[in-house]
């Protein structure tokens, strides 16, 4: 009885150290790509998302395409392999989760806006030269400001805590493997203690205070947003300083713009809005440019 | 005695007095209920059959939300059905309300809000499946531009001075407007407001204090309004009615949360908002909006158990998503509806309602209800038009209607309702359809195909086809091989053929319809009913076996007339409040 135990025992770490190899071996692009993928099903099926299939076929064919189409045209090294097109199928999840809109041409539309500004909108030091936006955040940014017919919908998540954990820990594991997980926690903890001084500063009663900061920290557009956008290695500063000091004043910028302003999709705008300063940070503080590599 | 509540979503609390006041359902009793009509359609292929209007759900607070911009006109209905003395009404609202901020509303406006976008029930008949048609001697024309047998088959759808400063209470303003005693408060600490409230005579509930806080330190003001009994018997109402407010916030909110003071932590409350913009379809910011089933076919024996069917369909909704969400229950542009549950709002009526960009930047003063702009006017009677209004083209302001839903618990919205106007116009309602089955049998199909007497009808025909070959058999066109060359007996074999052809096919289609397609039909409409409303099978089965106005309009207030340009956008939209006596000046 007990031999059969240690067996299975040892089965099971063997079992967990194999997949953990096989994990290290495989882009962490492909994390993102599957959690992206749960997450939009997610979306689409518990949370009735006002997304159609269609819509969410015409993102990926024309994220894939305009990549594909800069790739070529420019001759870059990765465009005949798998490499050379994870961020656009990456970007093409992002916005399916995030963008809505009332007509099939939106959505093809901001994914070809949004992959040919990585190639368009560049700066930076020259040893980190980079795309200024991070395409998804800049989609919904545009559909959300320039575009008819298409708006982005913040309280689609709905707030339920246990998926919340759920994505904080896969997201913690895919931002750990892209080494940028120093932004993600330093937003969240950054936007999780800026709600929690407004909810005591506005004196509320403890158990409304709690559930009310609980409510809007598990909003799963926060948790996208920090372990998704805003952990972007290539738009984001390369110094950890810096980095660390822009995701407290994204935090900052968007709690300001949503709670004092009460203006609509304050991470989204605020971040688009700080991107830009992405370069000339680089600048100041510069480091050795972030590049997608197998570990 | 603690049975009244604080409201719902403004607070409502008594005067002098223990709690005695109670929340009765029926906010909007004197719509029609019982309008089960059905008259034809046009430009709607269905017969518009019924609706579950909000007086179904018992305390249901209304309000009608208007928003453009910064511009925000906020209605509110309470169901209060206490003593009137006791009654009062408190409102946080983003800044000081003066004169002419605040005027009465009509209770028919959220009437035929409701009215308008009240779930519905359509209703489709099937065509008689029975139908003998013979071709034989008909092909040798060319053909018509329809097939008889599609004519007839059934069209399925788709679609408030020093002791106050003491207290850390400004009176901003303090007026009586028409049945209302009105004050305007800005403070800034609770516990002097609790005060200030309590020693002006508003009884108010245990923990007021620590609800109101957090008002305050959000640099909120207060609206406070009772009823003047004097001036009420003076004006001659009995009822409660709504009490309107214009201002500009960048808030674009409703304050729910004071409403739920006295409500246990699990009680749940129903609130319905409808919500009046330019753009779009309006959800919410900070919960998550979603649209109720609908656009189901539901089993024909519904139909007079409509309410019944909708309220179960909207508890067993709520219950599922644990009243954590915010249902849309309509939203279209106000210009048309198919189908109608009511006429969209007139231009009069849709200014009364808040809607401050129609009808020019003027104060409508009319005597009556003016000729409505986009649709005929309505019937005088009880009896709901059933046809669709079509869209009207031209460059007036469109007016999208949101209508959401919620039944939330103090526990499931711990956050104040914050709203987002969206660019999406795809016009949505809860639409259920029931697809009446043709009143006919296999027997009686058979003895109707029976009454086609074969020979009489092929001597015909023959002498038809045989007086055609002649005339046009050099022509070349339609369907001759059949007949060319062929004996009058020969022809006569062949006709009385297809007409045994003819009554089998008929026959056949009308058992498959009767025997196969039916029962399988309402087999499917009670699934998709118990999948709806939760109901057991049993019920339903149980079920299936029993088978069986816009209030007068008052004039909008006159009152003296200031050049347009110095007055604010909501003098232009409510007009000059006469008051009886007042501390404050309009500004």
């Amino acid at each position: 009885m007990n031999a059969t135990v240690v067996a299975s025992d040892s089965f099971a770490i063997s079992a967990g150290e194999h997949v953990r190899n096989a994990l290290a071996r495989v882009d962490a692009r492909w994390f993102q790509i599957n959690f992206l993928a749960s997450f939009l099903l997610l979306g689409a099926l518990a949370r009735d998302f006002a997304l159609t299939w269609q819509q969410v076929a015409l993102t990926f064919i024309s994220a894939l395409a305009t990549q594909a189409a800069w790739q070529w045209g420019l001759k870059l090294p990765n465009r005949k392999s798998w490499g050379g097109y994870l961020s656009a199928i990456i970007s093409a999840f992002g916005i399916s989760i995030l963008v809505r809109a009332d007509s099939s041409w939106v959505h093809p539309l901001v994914a070809c806006i949004a992959i040919s500004s990585k190639y368009v909108l560049r700066a930076g030091p020259k040893d980190c030269r980079s795309h200024i936006a991070n395409p998804a955040n800049f989609a919904a940014f545009i559909a959300w400001a320039w575009l008819p017919g298409a708006w982005l919908s913040p309280g689609q998540w709905g707030a339920t805590s246990l998926g919340a954990l759920w994505f904080l820990a896969l997201g913690g594991l895919v931002t750990q493997r892209i080494s940028r997980w120093d932004i993600s926690l330093t937003f969240v903890g950054a936007w999780a203690a800026l709600l929690a001084l407004r909810v005591v500063w506005l004196d509320y009663s403890a158990d409304v205070a709690w559930a009310m900061w609980l409510q809007q920290i598990s909003n799963g557009a926060v948790l996208l947003f920090a372990f998704f956008m805003i952990s972007d290695p290539m738009t984001t500063p390369q110094r950890r300083s810096a980095r660390i000091a822009y995701a407290i004043a994204v935090a900052v910028g968007a709690f300001v713009w949503q709670f004092v302003l009460f203006k609509p999709h304050g991470l989204i705008v605020v971040l688009f809005a700080a991107s830009v300063l992405v370069p000339l940070i680089n600048f100041i503080a510069p480091n050795r440019r972030f590049e997608w590599q197998k570990v | 005695m603690s049975n009244a509540t604080f409201g719902e979503h403004a607070a409502s609390f008594t005067r002098h007095a223990p709690w005695r006041g109670k929340w009765r359902g029926g906010a909007a009793v004197a719509v029609t209920l019982t309008a089960l009509v059905s008259t034809s359609a046009q430009g709607f292929c269905g017969f518009y059959a019924g609706k579950a209007d909000a007086s179904l759900f018992n305390e249901a607070s209304q309000v009608v939300l208007v928003r453009d911009g910064d511009r925000t006109v906020i209605s509110m209905l309470n169901d209060y059905s206490g003593p009137l003395k006791e009654f009062a009404l408190i409102v946080p609202t983003p800044t000081a309300l003066k004169q002419g901020q605040v005027r009465v509303a009509e209770k028919s406006t959220f009437e035929r809000l409701d009215a308008y976008s009240s779930p519905r029930l359509a209703e489709y008949h099937d065509g008689d499946p029975c139908q003998f048609n013979m071709d034989w001697g008909q092909n040798l024309y060319p053909l018509p531009m329809s097939a008889p047998y599609a004519a007839g088959g059934a069209m399925r759808g788709n679609m408030a001075m020093k002791h106050d400063k003491a207290l850390g209470v400004t009176v901003e303003a303090q007026y009586t407007l028409e049945e209302y005693d009105i004050v305007s408060l800005s403070a800034t600490q609770s516990d002097g407001l609790e005060t200030w409230l309590r020693e002006n005579g508003y009884s108010i509930p245990k923990g007021a204090s620590a609800a109101l806080k957090p008002y305050i330190n959000q640099g909120m003001k207060f609206f406070v309004a009772k009823v003047n009994l004097k001036e009420q018997s003076r004006l001659g109402y009995s009822m409660l009615r709504p009490l309107q407010f214009a201002f500009d916030s960048e808030k674009f909110m409703l304050p729910m949360r004071l409403g739920m003071l006295n409500a246990p932590p699990n009680k749940a409350q129903d609130l319905i908002v409808y919500v009046l913009t330019k753009t779009g379809r309006v959800e919410s910011s900070n919960y998550r909006t979603a649209k109720l089933a609908a656009n189901e076919n539901i089993p024909p024996f519904v139909k007079p158990k409509f309410k019944e069917f909708y309220k179960a369909l909207y508890d067993s909704s709520t219950a599922r998503e644990d009243y954590r969400v915010v249902f849309t229950e309509y939203f279209w542009d106000m210009g048309w509806c198919d189908p109608c549950a009511a006429q969209p709002l007139t231009q009069t009526e849709l200014r009364k309602a808040g809607v401050f960009w129609v009808g020019g930047d003027d104060v409508q003063i009319s005597g009556s209800a003016s000729t409505p702009p986009f649709a005929p006017p309505l019937p005088g009677n009880s009896r709901l038009p059933a046809r669709a209004v079509q869209p009207m083209g031209g460059g007036a302001q469109p007016v999208m209607l949101t209508r959401l839903h919620v039944r939330y618990t103090a526990n499931t919205f711990p956050e104040d309702l914050m709203f987002t106007q969206t660019k999406d116009r795809q016009n949505w309602q809860t639409r259920y359809v029931i697809q009446n089955p043709y009143g006919g049998s296999v027997a009686a199909c058979s003895e109707a195909v029976a009454k086609n007497d074969c020979e009489a009808l092929c001597k015909v025909k023959v002498a038809e086809v045989s007086r055609e070959l002649e005339l046009h058999s050099k022509d070349g066109w339609g369907d001759f091989q059949k007949y060319v060359g062929k004996s009058k007996r020969e022809l006569s074999a062949d006709c009385a053929d297809s007409c045994r052809t003819s009554k089998r096919h008929a026959l056949e289609i009308a058992t498959k319809y009767y025997v196969r397609e039916l029962p399988a039909r309402l087999a499917t409409e009670k699934q998709t009913l118990a999948k709806l409303t939760g109901w057991s099978m049993a019920d339903i089965d149980k079920m299936a076996s029993t088978d069986a106005t816009p209030g007068h309009i008052k004039p909008a207030n006159g009152g003296d007339v200031q050049p347009s340009e110095t007055r604010t956008w909501w003098q232009k939209l409510f007009g000059m409040n006469r008051s009886t006596f007042g501390i404050a000046k309009a500004s």
